[in-house]
């Protein structure tokens, strides 16, 4: 349907396929780009990214929401701190990354990391917040200990706001990621950023808007079976939606 | 209060020291509690709680009753240890309350259950702070979901159950840790009445097997005095003890006992008053109860024709 609107259009405005790819072109050279295998290494090469950048991200994040709540020094010191940062583009850590590291996959973690520790602070934090008093109050009279409190208690009863971050973070740090790549892309080591810009630059615009598509799909995908199926399954068992 | 308003069955309570048979379990010494309440140039110490004493004998059943807004939640969160009294002490079997711990249990209003667990684990969630074992675990939790009537249920989630089904969850997880007090608030309040009377019946057969100390807060005198031993009746603003009176009729009680239907009459008709309080408080200035118009109700077990010891 989308594509039928597309191809008219195209049709209809009358500029060179150079200009603006027809889809019946964007198609082939989506089948072409995952038949030869680059798109799917470059595809790979930016999940690996991403993986390892979220999951520092993650590992970051949770334990500095943690400090925000529990030492009123840190939230003092850091509290707005962290959510000056987040304000910021990750991008601009950019230049930064790559004087620190150079022009490597470290500086694009880093970008990663930037662009979603931010957000999995916050939900760690508002969720760890939102724990109705009840709940900390049955943990006291069954007299549970400060580990088992956070074990049992405070880190189930935050599950659902923080997944609901974590989907967050999870679009930031795409962006990022895909931000990342088309600014330095490593030839011979690009991701679905860097694929963009060779075609770019070798003006092949129906392989950009092939790996445009590619990109959206990944996106959409991983929301939806990872982040969504998630976020549905834990609100109906806490209680917070039907079913 | 006139002696002749009162019914035979309930007298004030002797002063405490005459029945010195064991030290209580439970016993309050002059406590006050305030609260900040407002902000900026508004805020100003509410005095929730003033000067209440009393104590709790072991293996009584003790109710809390009184209007909204009292104070009695207050003094079970003191009794309970999240709270420390602003005046006065409160003593658990002689020792001072410093803290909230699993001989003093508490069940909440809205059950507390967690809603990541199924209702066995639920159950033996207590069991699990005292590192109970598996086997062990499983075994207790079985033990009191069986006196509640729930093993069947006791792979659902508290989202499946009905209310009454959480408030039993609650009950068995909190016998299940074995605590010496049961500390109890308006546990059944929001339940429907054909419920909460299956589930009186329930508790009343509880505590004859077990003969825990229980401290029920409602502010339904019927449900006060189905179910309760003594019954220490508060006032509000500030809470204070108005005064103690003990219900001497052998258990398990029924609403429609025609001495418990008179003692509520009575009740009701020192209690309109203090009922006038808390419209005044919760509500807007000119609205008042007409004269008599609660206590010439009749009791809610009957209106519902509740039937006898379901
Ligand atoms: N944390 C608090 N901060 C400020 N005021 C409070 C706080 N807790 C209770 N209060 C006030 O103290 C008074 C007594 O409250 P409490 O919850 O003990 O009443 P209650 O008798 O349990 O009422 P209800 O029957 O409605 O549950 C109320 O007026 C309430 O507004
Ligand atoms: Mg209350």
């Amino acid at each position: 349907m989308w594509l039928l609107v597309w191809e008219t259009a195209f049709r209809l405005s009358g500029k060179e396929p150079w200009q603006f790819a027809p889809p019946s072109e964007v198609l082939s050279a989506l089948w072409a780009g995952v038949a030869d295998h680059t798109f799917l290494q470059a595809l790979g090469r930016s999940l690996g990214r991403i993986g390892c950048g979220f999951g520092l991200a993650l590992l970051l994040g949770t334990g500095m929401g943690f400090l925000l709540v529990h030492s009123r020094l840190c939230n003092w010191l850091a509290g707005p701190l962290v959510l000056g940062v987040q304000s910021l583009p990750s991008i601009c850590w950019m230049p930064v990354a790559v004087l620190w590291f150079g022009l490597n996959e470290r500086a694009i973690l880093f970008v990663v990391l930037m662009g979603s520790v931010g957000s999995i602070t916050m939900a760690t934090r508002d969720g760890l917040r939102q724990i109705p008093v009840t709940y900390q109050r049955v943990a006291s009279t069954f007299g549970a200990s400060l580990t088992q409190r956070l074990l049992w208690v405070s880190l189930p009863a935050a599950l659902p706001v923080f997944i609901s971050g974590l989907k967050q973070g999870w679009s930031f740090a795409w962006r990022s990621l895909l931000a990342g790549e088309l600014l330095y892309a490593v030839a011979g080591r690009e991701g679905m950023g860097g694929l963009l810009t060779m075609a770019r630059d070798l003006a092949d615009y129906a392989r950009m808007f092939a790996a445009m598509i590619l990109i959206v799909c990944v996106s959409v995908l991983v929301d939806r079976v990872i982040f969504s199926r998630l976020e549905q399954h834990v609100r109906v068992r806490w209680g917070l939606a039907a079913r | 209060m006139t002696a002749e308003s009162r019914s035979t069955a309930f007298q004030a309570v002797e002063k405490h020291g005459q029945d010195a048979r064991a030290t209580p379990k439970v016993r309050l010494r002059g406590v006050s509690k305030r609260f900040d309440t407002g902000v900026g140039k508004n805020a100003r110490r509410f005095e929730a709680v003033k000067d209440v004493s009393f104590e709790v004998r072991d293996g009584e059943f003790l109710a809390l009753v009184g209007p909204s807004g009292c104070g009695k939640t207050t003094i079970l969160n003191l009794i309970a240890g999240f709270e420390r009294p602003d005046e006065g002490e409160v003593f658990f079997e002689g020792r001072p309350v410093t803290g909230a711990g699993p001989d003093r249990l508490v069940i909440f209003q809205e059950h507390g259950l967690f809603p990541w667990l199924t209702v066995q684990r639920n159950v033996e969630f207590g069991l699990r702070v005292l590192g109970l074992d598996k086997h062990e675990r499983r075994e207790r939790a079985m033990h009191y979901l069986q006196m509640v009537h729930l093993t069947k249920f006791r792979r659902s989630y508290p989202f499946q159950l009905s209310g009454g089904m959480r408030q039993r969850t609650a009950l068995a997880r909190a016998l299940a840790v074995e605590p010496q007090v049961l500390l109890m608030d308006e546990p059944f309040a929001s339940l429907d009445p054909r419920t909460r009377d299956i589930l009186h019946v329930e508790l009343q057969s509880l505590w004859l097997q077990t003969h825990k100390t229980i401290v029920f807060v409602t502010h339904s005198v019927e449900e006060a005095l189905r179910l309760s031993d003594r019954i220490v009746v508060l006032a509000s603003q500030p809470g204070r003890v108005r005064h103690t009176l003990s219900v001497s009729l052998p258990h398990p009680r029924d609403f429609l006992d025609a001495a418990l239907v008179e003692m509520r009459a009575n009740i009701l008709k020192e209690f309109e008053d203090e009922l006038n309080i808390l419209v005044k408080k919760e509500g807007d200035d000119d609205w008042r109860l007409e004269e008599g118009s609660i206590s010439a109700r009749p009791p809610r077990g009957v209106a519902l024709g509740l039937g006898d010891g379901i």
